[in-house]
């Protein structure tokens, strides 16, 4: 790899002291920078296992209650069965607010009095038992997704952040980094290289000048 | 807020069942509603069944580029089963942020 090094320095000292500044902040922001990608994916892998437990949970769920709800719908009929979940009151509004982790909004949802709320309302006469089972399952299920859409949320906007920080990371690594240290290592020379010519210089018109003395003399 | 979900029917009685505020069954206009849900504010988490979520991926990915608080977009098993190597868009999601598909291997 061709070393790069930013064309607008001059090489002077007081180039180098800014550009030797300007490295140390960068490594120090890139320490940084990693460890919160490091600490993001440790969050992202917690949240990623949950997700996993709660999909197998719903999964089951689901299936079991689907099974209520289509015996219910052979019991008493289609169409009752779909009368009934019409007469089902709403659960109570969500409280949904972001919380802030490490610079992640994270959604939060309260339910609170989901389970209150949720009451049959259908008549007990024109439905069956097995309605009631569906409608158990069901209202069980409602928080396990409402958990899952929390996840989903928070999984969504860590691997934005993660993906985010990735990069930061990279251009701090592969390009600011090793540019700057070429740009110091370029002013470094040249620097040495100018002490060397100054130096070879003096004594060249050392030696002119003793010459010419004792040229006078002589 | 409000729960709404996009669904076929039986998973619609299911989930009216469930206490679920709004449920729209699509007929066509399968990508009109979910732009028209997802554009408003009283609805703080919209499900969608896997089949549906199948037919409008495309709408789903631009929706979730625009990384809007909410609604928060979840997939969620319909009635039908969906197909084993389904994957939803947050584990899409998953695998390009960490480079690899740690869902398969975990389990």
């Amino acid at each position: 790899m061709t070393e790069e090094r930013i064309e607008t320095a001059k090489p002077t000292r007081m180039e180098l002291l800014g550009i030797r500044r300007r490295l140390s902040l960068a490594e120090k922001g890139h320490k940084l920078l990693e460890d919160k990608r490091d600490a993001l994916v440790e969050k992202f892998f917690e949240s990623i296992k949950r997700r996993d437990e709660l999909k197998k949970e719903i999964d089951e769920l689901f299936g079991r209650a689907f099974e209520a709800l289509t015996e219910a719908q052979m019991v008493i009929g289609v169409e009752k069965v779909k009368a009934a979940a019409g007469l089902i009151e709403g659960v109570s509004e969500l409280s949904m607010y972001t919380e802030n982790i490490m610079g992640v909004r994270v959604p939060k949802i309260t339910f609170e009095k989901l389970e209150l709320k949720a009451k049959p309302l259908y008549s007990l006469s024109d439905t069956c038992a097995k309605l009631d089972d569906a409608f158990m399952f069901f209202s069980k299920l409602l928080p396990k997704l409402l958990e899952l859409a929390e996840i989903d949320g928070a999984v969504q906007s860590l691997a934005g952040e993660i993906e985010k920080t990735k990069r930061r990371v990279n251009v701090l690594e592969n390009v600011l980094i090793p540019k700057l240290k070429a740009t110091r290592k370029y002013i470094e020379m040249q620097l040495e290289e100018r002490e060397r010519e100054d130096f070879f210089r003096r004594k060249r018109i050392k030696a002119i000048m003793e010459r010419r003395e004792y040229g006078y003399r002589g | 807020m409000k729960i709404a979900a996009i669904c076929d029917e039986d998973t619609a009685v299911g989930l009216k069942l469930a206490g679920v505020h709004e449920v729209y069954v699509p007929e066509d206009n399968i990508r009109e509603l979910f732009n028209e849900v997802t554009m408003r504010d009283d609805v703080g988490v919209l499900f969608v069944t896997e089949n549906i979520a199948d037919y409008i991926s495309r709408e789903i990915k631009e929706y979730l580029l625009q990384q809007k608080d909410f609604p928060i977009v979840v997939e969620i098993p319909g009635k039908e089963k969906g197909k084993p190597e389904h994957m939803d868009h947050i584990s899409l999601l998953i695998k390009r942020a960490v480079g690899v598909d740690i869902e398969r291997k975990a389990l």
